[in-house]
């Protein structure tokens, strides 16, 4: 067994569950019955990638896929703190929906070439069924963003609220530079992070929009200039200090009371089948 | 034709058993009783979401979140294509919301009581969702034939639906003392609950909607079935049936329940939207419906370039 690949199939894994969650928090009164629908799916994807991760990382723990899931402490999730955010409004979860799935376009593509090849086959299968989250998500921003100036401007504000904590999807992982090192990733959180900005960046301005301000006090607005992201010193900006945490186990207050929720019944008898 | 004639023709057709499609003519009565009960029929898929979803986020394994946002899914769907169904008889969509939301219009008993652990979601998808089948299967062959063609859909998710719940029940009747404490204490509280669901008796000479063959069968019938088909599969996994208890004939093999053991008042409230939870999850609804006017206008509106 390789030491990398735990600490990150959890990463991966606790993204998608703990987004799962929130998106299934929409099920049965989101504002819109196709939306409804639609969200409900893409939740029931998420977490069945969620258990795909944990299966594969239950072969090098003598843990079960719901054990892993349910049967740890806050402190041992790996999620970034974007997934966890309360959902709020529409508007922050479309906006969530968008940075998020982009980020796992970007994530999956090089997982495709992991040295793990029971890994890089799930990236490949699950990238064919993340394209309909992506489609999904782009026709909203798309319709959004050049629709009513209600929706707009709710868009604009949570493209603002979500951004730094989207970056920090790509804060590095337990164990990264060993992973590096056997090729169970083929890229570096840090290089991803940049190949996201400028992709953000690109469809952002695609629908008329774009970021002009650096993540901490990121601000957008209206514009078909493509104004660049303001970058830090190696060329990428890093997320701020209260977007990370998630990939060491900090968690936001937000996670312990999802936590609680999540894991209530399992906790009550966790030798109990269901 | 004169006004009488062409009711003439009609009532005649549906004695022959001819259906009736949208862009026919149909009497006024027969439009909004049907119109009515579709409604009705589509609020109750949206509004039997709720309570699900108060137990969605707890749900014990992987498997299981999965398979009831799956299943919650299949019912915020089925009130889409009902709302579909029943926009074509003349009222819009968001005329329907507004009216649930606001109170105005109504939605199947069972929605408006409240769940408490994940024994209700074994009850709520085998009996419930049993209850439901029951009544839609024989609606089927109802009159209205829109109606018919969704609701062979609709059944056949529902029969996953019951699976679902069956296999829920099964695990927690062959679980610890907790668990089968779990079912046994739904069924305490929902038991009397899903024999309200059929409604009371009724009387052909004056239920519009029996008489032109939009329901197909009473409700004492239906409640029958229920009774025959479950009632010796709960006592198999030894649980106990609380009041109204049914009982077995000898003579009809049929279980029975004495209409005097069947208390109809906590219904009275029901059918005033004066539930136990109907104030609460009516509230949750409208305020998510207000909130988000926006979503709806940016859905209708055409995107710009």
């Amino acid at each position: 067994m390789t030491s990398a690949l735990v600490p990150l199939l959890l990463a991966l894994g606790d993204d998608e569950l703990v987004l799962g969650h929130r998106h299934s928090e929409w099920t049965g009164w989101a504002p819109h019955i196709e939306e409804d629908v639609a969200f409900s799916s893409i939740a029931q994807d998420e977490i069945g990638h969620a258990a795909a991760y944990y299966a594969l990382a239950s072969k090098h723990l003598d843990r079960t896929p719901d054990e892993i899931a349910f049967g740890r402490s806050p402190g041992e999730y790996r999620n970034a703190l974007v997934c966890e955010r309360p959902n709020g409004d529409w508007a922050f979860t479309l906006a969530r929906h968008w940075f998020y799935d982009h980020a796992e376009e970007l994530r999956l593509g090089s997982l495709e070439g992991s040295s793990d090849p029971a890994l890089a086959g799930l990236a490949t299968k699950m990238r064919r069924e993340e394209r309909y989250h992506l489609l999904h998500a782009d026709m909203w921003l798309k319709r959004l963003a050049h629709g009513p100036m209600e929706g707009r401007s709710k868009l604009v504000e949570a493209l603002g609220n979500a951004y730094a904590d989207a970056l920090a999807l790509f804060d590095d992982i337990e164990g990264e530079d060993q992973a590096l090192k056997e090729g169970l990733m083929t890229t570096s959180s840090a290089e991803l992070r940049a190949r996201y900005q400028t992709s953000i960046t690109e469809h952002l301005d695609s629908v008329g929009l774009s970021i002009d301000a650096a993540p901490h006090d990121a601000e957008f607005v209206a514009s078909s200039s493509g104004d660049l992201i303001e970058t830090g010193e190696n060329g990428t900006s890093s997320s701020r200090p209260e977007s990370s945490g998630g990939r060491d186990g900090v968690h936001t207050k937000d996670f312990d009371e999802l936590w609680e929720v999540m894991t209530l019944r399992y906790r009550e008898d966790p030798k109990a089948t269901w | 034709m004169t006004y009488d004639e062409k009711l003439q023709a009609f009532n005649d057709h549906i004695a022959a058993g001819g259906k009736v499609e949208a862009e026919d003519w149909m009497p006024d009565d027969y439009r909004k009783g049907v119109l009515k009960f579709i409604e009705m029929h589509a609020n109750s898929e949206i509004m039997g979401a709720l309570p699900e979803r108060e137990v969605l986020p707890s749900a014990p394994t992987l498997k299981r979140k999965m398979s009831l946002c799956a299943k919650i899914q299949d019912e915020v769907g089925h009130a889409q294509l009902l709302y579909r169904v029943a926009e074509d008889l003349g009222k819009p969509r968001d005329a329907m919301v507004s009216d649930l939301v606001n109170g105005r219009s109504k939605f199947h008993n069972v929605f408006h009581y409240p769940v408490r652990h994940w024994g209700d979601a074994a009850l709520i998808g085998w009996l419930i969702d049993g209850a439901a089948l029951v009544t839609q299967a024989s609606l089927r062959d109802s009159s209205y034939a829109p109606y018919t063609r969704v609701l062979k859909r609709i059944c056949a998710e529902e029969q996953l639906h019951l699976r679902h719940g069956e296999d829920i029940t099964l695990e927690l009747a062959s679980g610890s003392e907790h668990q089968r404490w779990m079912f046994q204490d739904a069924l305490d509280r929902w038991w009397l609950a899903i024999i309200h669901f059929f409604g009371p008796r009724s009387n052909p000479e004056k239920d519009l909607l029996l008489r032109w063959k939009v329901k197909t069968e009473t409700n004492e019938n239906l409640r029958q079935e229920f009774l025959d088909r479950y009632v010796p599969k709960i006592l198999e996994l030894g649980f106990t049936i609380p009041a109204p208890v049914p009982y077995l004939d000898e003579a009809s093999g049929h279980w029975l329940i004495n209409d005097e053991d069947i208390d109809w008042e906590p219904l009275e409230g029901i059918k005033r939207n004066d539930g136990p939870e109907t104030a609460r999850r009516l509230a949750q609804r409208k305020a998510m419906y207000d909130d988000h006017r926006w979503v709806r206008d940016a859905m209708t509106e055409p995107v710009g370039v």
